[in-house]
């Protein structure tokens, strides 16, 4: 056991990961309707993947993010002739980013990173109730 | 003149316990910060029941050290992840509570003590 700092590192590493959740989320939202990017396809979405901290026989420990990487599903194709990113038969590929389900991925990282800074709080009530042992009143 | 053993070993027992506490929180505040990663699986610290046993069959009660255990149980989710938040920070509350309590029962002890001292 290594005291109360130990532990709002872990509840801190919380934070960060999930933010930086919310940060890939909102990036996939606002590149929802790219159509084109550098390479010519349009935007993939970004998805994000956890690892934990705690190694071997090591009993508590916080997270980190693991990968950021890109989702391998395939672009939806619609037909919108006149479109310039649409091809000679009028089909266009659009972005695989799914606004619902990134709606649901930001909630669910706003949640859990409310979880993470109520743990944070709750160490910190802790160190400074250790502090007051034995004082008056 | 030495303190009272009484007095002492009552002093090493909150410390224990306070210990106890101050790990679980530890445990607890692991499994939120872990609650999205993949394969991740809930630990939890054991304690009370080996305490109670030594308590009962007069056995090394300071001796008694907490456990860390994982939770095998199955995850909801598609991958092992165990983690149920709600769950953790009701954990996380009940802790908090127990360890103001075992502070509060260290002041009040040490306010006995000063008492004695100043002889009021």
């Amino acid at each position: 056991m290594s005291g109360v700092f130990h532990g709002m590192r872990i509840s801190a590493s919380g934070l960060q990961a999930e933010r930086m959740r919310l940060e890939v989320s909102a990036g996939n939202i606002a590149r929802s309707g790219v159509t084109r990017t550098s390479d010519g396809r349009p935007y993939r979405r970004q998805v994000i993947s956890f690892t934990s901290l705690l190694q071997g026989a090591q009993e508590t420990g916080g997270v980190r993010v693991d990968a950021i990487s890109s989702d391998p599903s395939p672009f939806p194709r619609v037909f919108r002739p006149g479109h310039p990113d649409a091809d000679s038969r009028g089909m266009l590929e659009l972005s695989n980013v799914s606004v619902p389900l990134e709606m649901v991925e930001l909630g669910a990282a706003a949640r859990a990173y409310e979880a993470n800074l109520v743990a944070l709080r709750t160490f910190k009530e802790l160190g400074q109730r250790a502090l007051s042992i034995g004082t008056r009143g | 003149m030495s303190v009272p053993p009484l007095i002492a070993r009552d002093t090493a027992r909150l410390r224990q316990l306070l210990d106890v506490a101050a790990l679980r929180q530890e445990v607890i505040a692991s499994n939120i910060a872990n609650a999205s990663t993949a394969n991740y699986q809930r630990r939890t610290v054991r304690f009370e029941d080996m305490f109670r046993e030594a308590l009962a069959t007069k056995g090394r009660v300071d001796e008694v050290e907490p456990r860390v255990e994982v939770d095998k149980t199955p995850g909801a989710g598609p991958n092992q992840n165990n983690v149920t938040r709600e769950r953790e920070l009701a954990d996380l509350s009940a802790n908090a509570l127990r360890y103001e309590l075992l502070a509060r029962a260290g002041t009040v002890k040490l306010g006995i003590l000063r008492a004695a001292i100043e002889g009021r």
